[in-house]
């Protein structure tokens, strides 16, 4: 389990460097045949394997994450830079954003995330938080071998750490494209263009605690929107590769 | 009872070791998890009855993903009122109640138990005022007061980690000041890992303040769950507790309410309580029933339908009648499509005739050829086009239907332009009569 902890989130700093403003202790319990979570000494729940640690724990410190970084807006998206800049891909559970991120950061882009991007309110800049992609069962094939783990809400999961591919924490980088992904095998494979009014639409409802009360993010979100975006219907992650090298790379 | 509820309600007890597995006929398990979800207790049975409870494997996954969702939302929030409870505590007297205060008492876990807020009832107004400025200071900040109401406007977090809602009474209207002095006196404290002593209510307190409050809203809360914690703490009382109880729903005069409460609750829980006499039937039965009787998609027409009519019930209860009224649906039926006619023609009308309009509290970016607007209460997002906006520009003050279209059409908007674009603004709910926008003035630039 720990080895897990350590891939998961393999491309942080294992010590604080800096001011340390507020320390959340987790700790996992084996007790009645079971797994215990506490935060801070308070239980926040039991699973009855060591499996379904490693997925809670993933979820909880970005949920903690995106409570506690006041500075940035967390936005649920993945990530992938090259030179010309960052290929945002926000989207809801299912739509293929790690299985994306993993193989493009597989075949030379740079790796931001696949779950939780951070944007600058003033500059709106991206930030990356490179934890290790989290593959769901049905993109198994596309990866290695690895240790399966299983999520109550995602089903089986394997961890990959980007290693070399994670970009720097410090790093801030313009959106170069936004893609939203649609996963869909049903549905025939396109991009649609999207106008800065759609595309500013779709950001807000993916922003982690939204709008709501918190307006100072509102102008960083309108000059995100107007990032040249696309919706992306396909059904194999190498149509959007091919669609990124010709639009992107070119 | 249909056999959704009736299996569910032996699930519950059977969590609490009060009984076996559920005899109950084999539920339809769709309908069950429907009632589940609207009742929020899935990671509650989970917790107790996963590895005892035979149940089917998509019934299982889904409890599971609702205890897994719960474990961690509840558990950062379980976290954060710890924190806040910490620096509140030494400064101000304060008791911890409703559901906070249960998920110390009666539950294991904090995925147990869902947990939107943090109640706090402030025994003096100094203690409001300092808490308040502790909760300022660590970044709260009011959202919409509810006037007249026993509780200032829930204090939100800026990042949404808890709302913490201070009551200076324990219901609406209030209870005298001699039963809250008792109340507060009655306290008692409960350790928590982090060393802090928290104070709540007493049993005895606990049960009358979850009973007054349980058929408050029958329609929108998690209703069997809270009939169930109610039968739940009453499980355990022994003569003496219910002596003090009954001796406390005496003397805050709202003995009838709790009564009600406790008189529904057995009807689906088998709890042993005291003789004591039932109120009669009203319109909060009535709607409670069919609350707990529509186990179905709440987003079918049919129930969305139900919910809606069982909602403006209450909202549209003739004047001077209660909730507790026997019910009376003609005339909440009358009244109802009386004020229906009244709300539509104020809509449609009012931007033909003298009615004062104005825009609602919103934040305006230029947007490319058009704006975006957003609200800040809810966080919508709305783009609008050039005739749109001039309808927001121009009802930046209260304006009559009437000169708003004057100022239109000056601009060189079409008449039918003109009056699309104000209905549109009324439809969205960005322009409204001015009564309903008082007190809300333009979002301060950004």
């Amino acid at each position: 389990m720990i080895a897990a902890y350590e891939r998961l989130f393999a491309a942080f700093p294992s010590s604080a460097n800096g001011e340390e403003t507020e320390r959340l202790e987790i700790r996992v319990i084996a007790q009645d045949a079971r797994w215990a979570v506490e935060l801070d000494g308070l239980r926040a729940a039991a699973f009855e394997t060591a499996a379904h640690i490693p997925p809670f724990l993933e979820t909880l410190v970005c949920q903690f994450l995106i409570q506690h970084r006041a500075d940035r807006i967390p936005i649920h998206a993945a990530g992938v830079a090259s030179a010309a800049g960052v290929v945002l891909m926000p989207g809801e559970k299912g739509s293929g954003k790690s299985t994306l991120s993993l193989w493009l950061a597989q075949r030379g882009y740079a790796y931001f995330g696949d779950e939780l991007l951070w944007i600058d309110p003033t500059s709106a800049l991206l930030e990356p938080y490179p934890k290790a992609a989290a593959i769901k069962a049905g993109s198994f094939a596309l990866f290695d071998e690895a240790e399966i783990f299983v999520s109550p809400t995602r089903g089986p999961l394997r961890y990959f750490a980007p290693g070399e591919r994670a970009a720097p924490l410090d790093t801030a980088r313009p959106a170069a494209r936004i893609v939203f992904p649609h996963f869909n095998r049903e549905e025939p494979a396109g991009v649609y263009p999207l106008c800065p009014e759609e595309t500013l639409l779709y950001l807000s409802q993916m922003l982690f605690g939204g709008l709501a009360r918190r307006p100072e993010r509102f102008p960083a979100l309108a000059r995100l929107a107007q990032t040249p975006a696309v919706l992306a219907v396909y059904r194999d992650a190498r149509e959007i590769e091919e669609w990124l090298r010709a639009e992107v790379l070119s | 009872m249909k056999r959704e509820i009736e299996h569910l309600c032996e699930c519950l007890w059977w969590a609490i070791g009060q009984r076996g597995p559920a005899t109950a006929a084999e539920p339809d398990w769709s309908r069950w998890l429907a009632l589940v979800d609207e009742h929020k207790l899935g990671a509650f049975l989970y917790s107790r009855l996963r590895g005892r409870a035979e149940w089917p494997e998509q019934v299982r996954s889904a409890l599971a993903a609702q205890h897994v969702t719960s474990g961690f939302l509840n558990g950062l929030r379980l976290r954060e009122q710890a924190r806040i409870l910490a620096r509140i505590l030494p400064a101000a007297r304060c008791v911890v109640l409703k559901g906070a205060a249960l998920a110390l008492t009666r539950y294991a876990e904090a995925a147990e138990r869902d947990m939107v807020d943090l109640d706090l009832f402030c025994a003096r107004r100094e203690d409001v005022d300092t808490a308040l400025d502790i909760l300022r200071a660590n970044q709260y900040a009011p959202t919409r007061a509810i006037p007249g109401h026993h509780h200032l406007p829930p204090m939100l977090h800026r990042s949404g980690r808890l709302s913490v809602e201070l009551h200076t009474n324990l219901t609406t209207p209030g209870l005298p000041s001699a039963f809250l002095e008792q109340f507060f006196a009655d306290r008692v404290h409960v350790s928590t890992p982090g060393g802090i002593a928290v104070p709540v209510a007493d049993r005895a307190h606990l049960l009358f303040h979850h009973g007054l409050h349980t058929l408050k809203d029958p329609i929108e809360s998690p209703l069997l769950r809270n009939l169930f914690e109610i039968a739940w703490m009453a499980s355990d009382f022994g003569p003496d507790e219910w002596t003090r109880f009954t001796r406390i729903a005496e003397s805050s005069g709202r003995s009838e309410v709790v009564r009600r409460a406790l008189a529904l609750a057995r009807d689906y829980f088998p709890v042993d309580l005291p003789p004591f006499k039932r109120p009669r039937y009203s319109s909060i039965e009535f709607w409670a029933r069919r609350r707990l009787g529509w186990i179905e998609d709440a987003m079918r027409p049919a129930t969305r339908r139900l919910r809606h009519i069982g909602v403006k019930h209450f909202d549209r209860m003739p004047s001077g009648r209660w909730r507790t009224d026997a019910l009376d649906m003609a005339r909440v039926a009358a009244v109802s499509v009386k004020n229906g006619i009244a709300h539509h023609a104020r809509a449609r009308l009012a931007p033909l005739r003298g009615a004062l309009l104005h825009r609602v509290e919103a934040h305006e970016l230029a947007f490319g050829e058009h704006a975006a607007l957003l609200r800040p209460e809810s966080g919508q997002v709305f783009v609008l086009r050039g005739d749109a906006i001039a309808v927001w520009r121009a009802a930046a003050a209260p304006v009559s239907g009437a000169e708003l279209y004057r100022r239109l059409l000056a601009q060189g908007l079409p008449p039918r332009a003109a009056r699309r674009a104000v209905r549109s603004l009324l439809a969205l709910e960005l322009i409204a009569p001015a009564s309903n926008t008082a007190g809300a003035h333009g979002a301060p630039d950004l």
